[in-house]
C-alpha cells in the first residue's frame, strides 16, 4: 500500500458516451511506438462484451483467500481488434473511401447494443474504463521480474520499461485487462494516471477533456477533496469489481438514471427503471443499493428544498472545485531527499544517462 | 497402490545408478581466437559432446492460464553441450531437439508471440562446492551470471541498449533541444541503424526477480542460435555463447567450474519460469588437472543410501509443506517450493545443506502479494531472509541421506 493513493470518481449518470477521453489519452499516449491497439482509456457498452472480448472472463486477481489466480492473455486480433485506418488523403483522387485491413473486430464493436427488448426494456449504459491503479495490484504480483511498481507519493502503479522483459504475466494477472503488451518493444505498458501531468498540478488528460465532467481526481485521504467527499462521505461512488480482490481505486456513481419502461401496449410503467439493480450489484457488489439510496434521497432533497451538497458536487460547477492535486505536494517531495519522486520510469533503474524528459518540460 | 509404490521403488534404484555418472564438460583447447565463432564454425569438430538433461521447472507455477495447460505433462529433454576455449575465451554450443520454430516478430499486431530460447549460467564464486548458488538464478549472497539469447527477429529499441527513454514521437520537440545536442535527421538515422536488435543479454542475478540486465558492456560477450531443418532425424535448435574466461563477474582458473544451461519453446509459450533447466553441471579444462572438489561433492555416495525409507521421512516431515510428484497433501500449493523436479535440478550438496540450514538459500518464491499467507521466508527489516521452513538437523546423517536419495530420484523422465 503507498503512503497515499490518488483516485479518480467517474459520474455513470452522466457518461454519454462520446469517448473524448479516449480520443485524449490516445493521442497523448498511445497512437504510436507499438501501442496502436492499446486504449488505456476506453468507454464501453453495458451490458457489451468489452475491450478486450469479455474480460471480465479473462481471469486474474485474488480470490478470497488473497491467492493470485491463473488468467488469460487476450490477442490483438481476436480479442482487442488490429486498428485499421482508411485512405483519406486518396479521396481528392475520386478513389472510395476503404479500410487498410478487412476490420473483423474492435473496440465498441458492439456500442449501444445493450439487453432487453426494444422499445420496451431495453437498457445499456457507459463504463469509462482506465487502470485502476489497484492498492493491491494483480500485474504487480505476477511480475516475475518485480518491474511494476506503485508509487509510495500517488499510489500510481507503473511499469519499470528497463527491468520489463516481456513476460506477459502481469495481463494475466490484471483482472481489468488494462495492462498491455507491446509487441515493438516487447514490454508491458499501462495507463500512468498522466503522472507527469498531475506532478505539475494538471489532471489526466481524460478527465480534463470530458465533456459531461464525469470525473473528479484527488487524493483520497485529503478531506477537503471531492473524490474524497464520494467515496468515504456519502458513499455513493464504488470501485468495480472489487470481489477481486485487487483494491480498484478508480470509483463509479452507479447509474440511477434511465427512462421507464413501456408495458406491452406501448404506454409508460410509472416508476420502473430500466437498469436491472441485480446489473449493477453485479459490477458494484450489494453496496451499491445504498448508493442509490442516497443518490436518489438527495435528488428528491434537492428537488424540494434546492439544496443538496452531493448534487451540487455531482453538478460539478468547477474543474478547479472537480480535481485536487496539491501540486505543492509534489513539489515538496521533490525538494526533500527523504522521499524522493520515483524517476524509474523516466530513466530507468540501472540507466546511468540522465533522460531528457525531465519535470518541467 | 502397493503396485505403485514398488514401481517407483524401483525405477528409483534405477535412477539413481544413472545419476551417479555425474556429466562433465570438458572444455576443448583450440589455437585461433574464438571472439565471434558461430554455431557452424570447425573449430568445435575437436570438442567432445556432452549428453544433459533439461527438467521442467516446476518449483513454482506461474499464473497464466493457457501456457500451464500447454506445460502441464512436460517431460526432460537432452541437451547436448560441446565447449571450447582460446585461452582468453570460452565458448559453449549447444543442441537441442525443438519441432516448432518459434520466433518472435516484433509485429504490432503479434501480442502471443514467445520465443525459443536459451541460456547459459555461470556461478560467480565455485570455490566451495558444497556452496554454490541456488540453481534458479542464484541466491543471496551467491551471484549467477546468466547469459541469454532469444530467436527475437526485431525488437524495436532505438537507442539499441534496452532502454527505453529514447523512444520519443519524432513530433517530440522536447527530445531534440541542445541539452542532447541532437537534430531531427540524427535521430532518425539512430532509430534505423539501431532499431534492428538481437536479443541477447546478459544478466546478474541473486534469485528469482532480482536478475538485472548488465548494460555498461562490463562483460564481453556474443551469442547466436540458429535453426537446423533435418531432412532426416529431428528439428533442432544450435545456439554458441562466448565470453571473456575472466571479468568482473566470473573468473575462471584451472579448476573444474559449475555451469548450467536452460531452454525455452516458444510454441508452448515458454519464459521466465516456464522452461527446462539442468542442475550444475560440472566443466573441466581439457589436459589441465585442477582440484577435483566439485565432483567429489557432486558424486557424493548415497548408494548406501535407503530411498525406501528416504519416501517415508520425506512424507513425514516435507510432504505438509512441499508438494510433490503424486503427492499432493501441503495444505497450499503456495505454500513451499514443489519438489517434482528438484532431483533432476539440484545437486546432492544442495540438497543436504536445503535440509539441514534453510536459511543458507532462502528460495524468494513467489511476489510476496501474490500469496501473502503462504510467506515462504520472514523479513528482519535489515535485509535478512530468515526461511519458513525450520531446520532438520537434528535428524542423523543417515536419515538425511536417505531423504536425499529419495529427493535426487524426483524428476521427469526424458521423452
Amino acid at each position: 500500500m503507498s503512503k497515499r493513493q490518488l483516485a479518480m470518481v467517474m459520474d455513470l449518470n452522466k457518461c454519454i458516451g462520446c469517448q473524448t477521453c479516449t480520443v485524449a489519452c490516445k493521442t497523448q499516449w498511445t497512437n504510436r511506438n507499438g501501442r496502436e491497439y492499446m486504449y488505456w482509456n476506453n468507454v464501453e457498452t453495458y451490458p457489451g462484451t468489452g475491450y478486450p472480448k469479455n474480460w471480465m472472463e479473462l481471469g486474474g486477481g485474488f480470490d478470497a483467500a488473497g491467492d493470485l489466480q491463473e488468467g488469460i492473455i487476450p490477442n490483438i486480433e481476436a480479442d482487442y481488434g488490429v486498428p485499421w485506418d482508411y485512405n483519406f488523403e486518396e479521396l481528392a483522387q475520386g478513389k472510395q473511401l476503404t479500410p487498410n485491413i478487412e476490420p473483423t473486430w474492435g473496440p465498441n464493436w458492439d456500442e449501444d447494443q445493450g439487453d432487453g427488448d426494444f422499445p420496451n426494456d431495453n437498457y445499456f449504459f457507459y463504463i469509462p474504463r482506465i487502470c485502476n491503479h489497484c492498492t493491491n495490484p494483480g500485474c504487480l504480483s505476477s511480475c516475475p521480474r518485480d518491474a511494476i511498481f506503485k508509487r509510495d507519493q500517488d499510489g500510481v502503479v507503473l511499469v519499470d520499461l528497463d527491468r520489463c522483459q516481456g513476460y506477459r504475466y502481469c495481463i494475466a494477472g490484471c483482472p481489468y485487462k488494462k495492462i498491455y503488451f507491446n509487441p515493438k518493444i516487447s514490454k508491458s505498458e499501462k495507463c500512468i494516471l498522466c503522472f507527469p501531468r498531475v506532478e505539475q498540478g494538471l489532471p489526466p488528460a481524460c478527465a480534463q477533456q470530458c465533456v459531461g465532467r464525469i470525473r473528479f481526481v484527488g487524493f483520497l485521504d485529503d478531506e477537503q477533496s471531492q473524490v474524497h467527499k464520494l467515496v468515504h462521505q456519502y458513499k455513493v461512488a464504488l470501485p468495480l469489481n472489487a470481489h477481486k480482490g485487487t483494491g480498484p481505486n478508480i470509483y463509479y456513481i452507479p447509474p440511477t438514471e434511465a427512462p421507464p419502461k413501456f408495458d406491452a401496449n406501448g404506454n409508460v410503467i410509472e416508476g420502473s427503471n430500466r437498469i436491472p439493480h441485480e446489473e449493477l450489484e453485479k459490477l458494484f457488489g450489494s453496496e451499491v443499493h445504498g448508493a442509490i439510496k442516497t443518490l436518489k434521497s438527495e435528488m428528491k432533497k434537492r428537488k424540494e428544498t434546492g439544496k443538496s451538497e452531493l448534487m451540487d458536487l455531482l453538478i460539478a460547477y468547477q474543474h478547479s472545485e472537480m480535481f485536487r492535486l496539491d501540486n505543492n505536494y509534489y513539489k515538496s517531495l521533490a525538494n526533500t531527499k527523504l522521499a524522493p519522486l520515483d524517476n524509474r520510469y523516466i530513466k530507468g533503474k540501472n540507466t546511468h544517462k540522465i533522460s531528457y524528459f525531465k519535470a518541467g518540460h | 497402490m502397493k503396485k505403485l509404490f514398488y514401481s517407483i521403488i524401483s525405477s528409483s534404484f534405477l535412477t539413481l545408478s544413472a545419476w551417479a555418472n555425474t556429466p562433465v564438460i570438458v572444455v576443448h583447447k583450440v589455437l585461433d581466437d574464438i571472439t565471434n565463432i558461430d554455431v557452424g564454425s570447425s573449430h568445435w569438430r575437436g570438442a567432445k559432446e556432452t549428453q544433459i538433461i533439461l527438467y521442467p521447472q516446476t518449483t513454482i507455477t506461474l499464473n497464466d492460464k493457457k501456457a500451464n495447460e500447454l506445460n502441464a505433462n512436460n517431460t526432460a529433454q537432452t541437451l547436448w553441450v560441446k565447449a571450447i576455449t582460446d585461452g582468453k575465451h570460452i565458448a559453449f554450443k549447444l543442441r537441442w531437439h525443438d519441432e516448432s520454430k518459434s520466433v518472435q516478430s516484433g509485429n504490432v499486431i503479434k501480442n502471443t508471440e514467445f520465443a525459443d530460447g536459451f541460456a547459459v549460467q555461470f556461478a560467480a564464486k565455485y570455490d566451495d562446492p558444497t556452496k554454490l548458488p541456488y540453481i534458479g538464478m542464484g541466491s543471496k549472497d551467491r551471484p549467477v551470471v546468466v547469459y541469454l539469447q532469444k530467436a527475437v527477429q526485431k525488437l524495436f529499441e532505438p537507442n539499441g541498449n534496452g532502454d527505453v527513454h529514447k523512444q520519443v514521437n519524432r513530433a517530440n520537440v522536447h527530445a531534440f533541444n541542445s541539452l542532447i545536442n541532437h537534430d531531427l535527421e540524427k535521430f532518425d538515422i539512430d532509430v534505423e541503424q539501431l532499431a534492428v536488435r538481437d536479443y541477447q543479454k546478459a544478466f546478474v542475478a541473486e534469485g528469482f526477480r532480482s536478475m538485472t540486465e548488465i548494460k555498461d558492456h562490463s562483460t564481453k560477450f556474443n551469442a547466436q542460435m540458429q535453426y537446423q531443418t533435418k531432412w532426416f532425424g529431428q528439428n533442432e535448435w544450435e545456439g554458441v555463447v562466448v565470453r571473456s574466461l575472466n571479468d568482473e563477474y566470473v573468473k575462471f582458473y584451472n579448476d573444474p567450474f559449475p555451469v548450467a544451461f536452460a531452454v525455452w519453446d516458444g510454441a508452448k509459450m515458454g519464459r521466465d519460469g516456464l522452461k527446462n533447466l539442468s542442475t550444475w553441471i560440472i566443466a573441466q579444462f581439457e589436459g589441465v588437472q585442477g582440484r577435483d572438489g566439485l565432483k567429489n561433492e557432486f558424486d557424493k555416495d548415497l548408494t548406501a543410501a535407503n530411498i525406501a525409507n528416504g519416501e517415508t521421512l520425506t512424507k513425514a516431515n516435507c510432504a505438509s509443506c512441499h508438494n510433490y510428484g503424486n503427492v499432493n497433501e501441503a495444505a497450499s500449493s503456495y505454500m513451499a517450493p514443489n519438489l517434482s523436479n528438484i532431483g533432476g535440478y539440484s545437486t546432492t550438496p544442495y540438497l543436504i545443506e536445503s535440509i539441514t540450514h534453510p536459511n543458507a538459500v532462502v528460495v524468494p518464491g513467489y511476489n510476496r502479494n501474490a500469496h501473502s499467507n503462504f510467506a515462504w521466508y520472514y523479513e528482519d527489516g535489515q535485509g535478512g531472509k530468515t526461511s519458513a521452513m525450520p531446520s532438520f538437523e537434528y535428524l542423523t546423517q543417515e536419515e538425511i541421506n536417505d531423504i536425499t536419495a529419495y529427493l535426487k530420484t524426483l524428476k521427469a523422465e526424458v521423452k
